[in-house]
């Protein structure tokens, strides 16, 4: 099959990306994490992002970690709201989504202290149906496939700016706090004698590093041209292989933003 | 490339409300990479991009219920947060006396709770441990182990 001929239609992107929020958010549940598998957590953590301190003040976040009812209803929208949209392509369950989503994420982080980012490609790729003007539509998914090409290209460029890449041991010293728990816990796997491995050999590890920062750099070439959205997509999943294999981060929930570079129609796109 | 082909003058032919929300996006993502602090929803991205520098030793936590161990390794990666990133964020605020004892008690509830709500392992007690540990030959090694908090159903 030819890359072009897989192109997208409206239908076909929503089914791609809410298909794959529902795979995101039933993770999300098989790992016991959302609102209502929680157990009433205590909401310890000072906020210093203002859209979080309002949500803080809102009294939103204590009153759904703390009342299961409302969790447990709370968890079933989160859910339902993606089936939905696959089922009627109704609007309303698109933005259902998307906030239901935003509002998840912000209470996860609010908990655990840390302000994590990935849920943050499950969200992006569906504010595009919040319209269903085929002409807004295809600029917001051209939106989301910009976004995309912003999270690797600026990685890249944030550490050859903080001069991180081209810091000896880098990668080893990063893998030594990063890894620990669980060399701790698994000292005589075969993964545990690849990783002591790369902190024995931090030549090696700086140049794994050096592939990881020209590769979120190719996302730059995005920017310019759709061409090579294919190479792109490869080059995504060489990330999520290589992101596993060396630092033990599943990057599944960012790979809800890989369905933006596949093509889309052209004449959603209103080009000859 | 001509101006009318380009990604931000057709968004402004077809409206002009997105428009104005992608430029105030932009705008706020130069401004906040300025600042190097990030304001929701104008998130940074350096993925690891900091210098990091290997220390001399690294404290780590161990979960114990019933004398088992809650193994980090083997959880998927939002539950590692929920459990591990929460336990180290409350453990280093109560080190700086940030959190109150009552606070400090809530919380080792709480970890009791969803240790066994989830089933991860079904007993009575949790007991947490700060294990010191020092890099030999690419391996940590534990060299000290000493009691944080056990908390008991019993007793709160």
């Amino acid at each position: 099959m030819k890359w072009r001929n897989i192109d997208f239609d409206y239908s076909s992107a929503g089914n791609a990306a809410f298909g794959v929020v529902l795979v995101v958010v039933l993770y999300r549940f098989l790992s016991n994490t959302l609102l209502s598998q929680m157990s009433y957590p205590p909401l310890l953590n000072e906020e210093s992002e203002w859209v979080y301190v309002w949500l803080l003040r809102s009294g939103l976040p204590h009153g759904l970690t703390g009342n299961f009812t409302a969790a447990f209803a709370f968890d079933v929208l989160l859910i339902a709201s993606p089936v939905m949209y696959l089922l009627t392509r109704s609007r309303i369950f698109a933005v259902i989504t998307t906030l239901s989503l935003t509002l998840y994420f912000m209470i996860f982080n609010m908990v655990i202290g840390h302000h994590y980012h990935g849920l943050v490609g499950a969200i992006v790729v569906t504010l595009p149906f919040w319209t269903k003007q085929e002409n807004k539509f295809a600029l917001m998914w051209q939106g989301a496939r910009y976004y995309l090409l912003y999270i690797f290209a600026s990685a890249a460029l944030w550490k050859i700016f903080r001069g991180s890449v081209f810091h000896q041991g880098q990668l080893a010293a990063i893998l030594e706090a990063q890894q620990i728990y669980y060399l701790v816990e698994n000292a005589e796997s075969i993964r545990s004698a690849w990783i002591a491995y790369l902190l024995k050999h931090p030549r090696v590890s700086d140049a794994l590093l050096w592939v990881n920062v020209l590769l979120q750099l190719g996302f730059a070439v995005g920017f310019i041209t759709r061409r090579y959205d294919n190479v792109l997509l490869l080059l995504f999943a060489m990330f999520v292989v290589l992101n596993y294999v060396v630092m033990g981060i599943l990057s599944a929930e960012l790979l809800a933003l890989a369905p933006v570079l596949f093509p889309l129609r052209s004449a959603l796109l209103n080009e000859k | 490339m001509k101006l009318r082909d380009t990604y931000l003058f057709r968004l402004y032919h077809t409206s002009k409300w997105l428009f104005v929300a992608v430029l105030l996006l932009i705008v706020a993502t130069i401004h906040t990479v300025y600042r190097t602090r990030e304001q929701f929803p104008v998130l940074l991205y350096g993925m690891y991009s900091l210098k990091a520098y290997p220390q001399r030793e690294y404290t780590i936590y161990k979960i114990m219920a019933g004398g088992r161990n809650v193994r980090y390794a083997s959880l998927p990666d939002s539950q590692r947060e929920l459990i591990y990133t929460t336990l180290e964020h409350v453990v280093a605020q109560r080190t700086q006396g940030k959190i109150t004892d009552k606070a400090w008690y809530d919380f080792l509830a709480w970890l009791y709770r969803y240790v066994t709500d989830a089933r991860l392992i079904d007993e009575p007690t949790i007991v947490i441990k700060a294990l010191r540990c020092k890099y030999e030959q690419g391996l940590p090694r534990v060299i000290s182990e000493e009691t944080l908090a056990q908390y008991e159903v019993a007793q709160h």
